[in-house]
């Protein structure tokens, strides 16, 4: 029998009511939305009609919807020297989340994997770039990877354009707004050069119409003046349609807002040491700082913007000490031995938790009750510098179930 | 004369193959189709429903008698339902339909998942089977998905 003909043998488990099913789409969609993903991309083989139900933006949104609403991390991917990656699980409670994951490793499977290093997680995607990208290219080189359906897509941008030079690019993927992902490239123009400062201008890749077009201001293309090294285009953090990024003391942080492509500046909390750590979780920014009057290592609070953009409020005081008991190192040294990887905001605020990294372990700190547990054992960092802390928040992306294709 | 409490009026219902089923309103109103016909009043004759046949018009009420009952609890219910969807393809296949037709996302929910978990795995040459399903790609078509998807079929 031609395995592509119509078949005419009538199969021990078929049944008129099950080809009933297969005829109405609502219903395939409504069995195929409670499948796990490497299920799912197996079914794309099964005819056109799944092979477009499956790949149709609509349902991959509903697809996550159903198993990750609220695009919750599982867990941590933490960039280490070789360009690998070590995944910290966030969520061993949530079995559901967890078997989907556990169906495939986290890997690239790039062809002739050359390693990668993660430069931003946004709602399920990530940017990655390949390891043996230089800076002195002439071309930058990106993918755009979705770890949940092990697909991607390859990007190419010019490091010298525009009589600029490519310093960042980053991401922005909101599946609330659009199926498709922006890329936003800074550049630091050669003219005008009034050092320390410098400006660099805006240009924003679409994937839905594939092109690169300058971010504009009445007309001109977007420019920034800021202090060269002040400002970290390299480490962006999305969170309510805007890239935000952090400023050093004394520096102004920024925000690019993505709908209206209007640059704003924020506030930064004065007079106090910042700590190592600027992200977001459930639409809140949060940064660590520290109390310079009482100052401890394993003391800070952690602070949150406010809604308008006015300023910062306390949202969590910190005190570790009692992981300190079991790792004195932590209060070791002038910022201590470990570092703040994650604030994850939970759906019930008193499981919100904070992730952190002391020598050779992850540890969930609970933000509430003070309980904590060790996540797992990391690889040590061959590329910190031993002195300080084996990785930083910048080191640590998010790792979020959700289908989308790229 | 049923001696029950319950002062809720019958109706009844008619499945594709004449069969009449007696079933207490506030029972068959799970059902959001009959209940609009309820609530527009036109429900007094038998109801004809004639895309359900009898038997899986019977497994259909006796999901909806259960969960119309106040004093199951939410761990009592879960218990129950992994109990009724312990049945053969052919009356889940069934059942979707009827849950669909009849409008009772619960139901349509809880064996959506049942099947999905049952066929889950399984190569797609086994689920065309199922479904009686025409392989529309060439060869060449095929090929390339697979690849696209190599992972999946690990």
């Amino acid at each position: 029998m031609n395995s592509s003909g119509k078949r005419n043998l009538v199969s021990v488990e078929h049944s008129p009511a099950a080809e009933s099913i297969a005829g109405n789409e609502d219903l395939v969609r409504e069995i195929l939305l409670r499948l796990p993903v490497k299920s799912l991309l197996r079914f794309e083989s099964v005819s056109k009609k799944w092979l477009s139900l499956i790949s149709d933006p609509h349902f991959a949104q509903s697809y996550t919807h159903h198993h990750n609403p609220n695009y919750e991390p599982s867990g941590l991917l933490l960039n280490n020297r070789f360009f690998r990656w070590q995944f910290i699980p966030l969520d061993d409670d949530d079995q559901s989340r967890v078997n989907l994951l556990s169906q495939g490793s986290v890997k690239f499977l790039c062809p002739d994997d050359p390693g990668f290093r993660i430069l931003q997680s946004c709602n399920g995607l990530l940017l990655c770039s390949p390891s043996h990208c230089k800076k002195r290219d002439p071309f930058f080189d990106c993918y755009i990877y979705n770890p949940t359906t092990k697909k991607y897509r390859f990007h190419r941008f010019l490091n010298r354009e525009f009589g600029a030079t490519l310093v960042a690019v980053n991401m922005v993927f909101d599946p609330s707004k659009s199926s498709h992902y922006k890329l936003i490239c800074i550049r630091e123009m050669d003219e005008p050069r009034s050092e320390p400062n410098f400006t660099y201008r805006i240009d924003i890749y679409s994937s839905e119409t594939d092109y690169l077009k300058p971010s504009s201001n009445s007309g001109s293309p977007l420019t920034i003046t800021a202090h060269r090294y002040g400002i970290y285009f390299d480490w962006p953090i999305y969170c309510n349609g805007a890239i935000h990024w952090y400023g050093d003391e004394g520096d102004t942080s920024l925000y690019f807002d993505i709908d209206t492509e209007c640059l704003k500046t924020m506030p930064m909390p004065p007079s106090r040491l910042r700590g190592w750590y600027f992200g977001e979780s459930r639409g809140h920014l949060h940064l660590m700082v520290y109390n310079l009057r009482e100052y401890c290592p394993t003391k800070f609070d952690i602070m949150e913007l406010k809604a308008d953009y006015s300023g910062w409020f306390v949202a969590y005081r910190v005190d570790l000490d009692a992981v300190a008991i079991t790792y004195p190192e932590m209060r070791c040294r002038k910022y201590g031995t470990f570092s703040v990887l994650c604030v994850v905001r939970a759906e019930k605020e008193e499981d919100s938790t904070l992730v952190i990294c002391v020598p050779g372990k992850a540890i969930s700190f609970n933000l509430h009750d003070k309980t904590w547990k060790v996540l797992c054992d990391l690889v040590p960092n061959q590329n910190a510098p031993a002195t300080i802390y084996d990785y930083g928040w910048f080191d640590a992306d998010q790792y979020i179930l959700a289908l989308c294709h790229v | 004369m049923s001696l029950s409490p319950s002062t809720s009026k019958m109706l009844s219902l008619k499945s594709s193959d004449g069969k009449v089923l007696e079933v207490e309103e506030h029972v068959a109103v799970l059902c959001e189709t009959i209940k609009s016909l309820v609530e527009d009043g036109c429900a007094d004759s038998p109801i004809p429903l004639a895309n359900v046949d009898g038997a899986t018009l019977g497994n259909v009420m006796e999901w909806c008698k259960k969960h119309a009952d106040q004093k199951a609890s939410a761990d009592d219910l879960e218990d129950w339902d992994a109990e009724f969807v312990e049945r053969d393809q052919g009356e889940l296949y069934h059942l979707i339909m009827a849950a669909n037709y009849l409008n009772i996302k619960g139901l349509l929910d809880l064996i959506c998942q049942k099947v999905a978990d049952m066929i889950k795995g399984k190569h797609p040459e086994k689920i065309r089977e199922i479904f009686n399903i025409e392989n529309d790609f060439t060869p060449e078509q095929q090929e390339q998905i697979r690849k696209d998807n190599s992972w999946a079929f690990e």
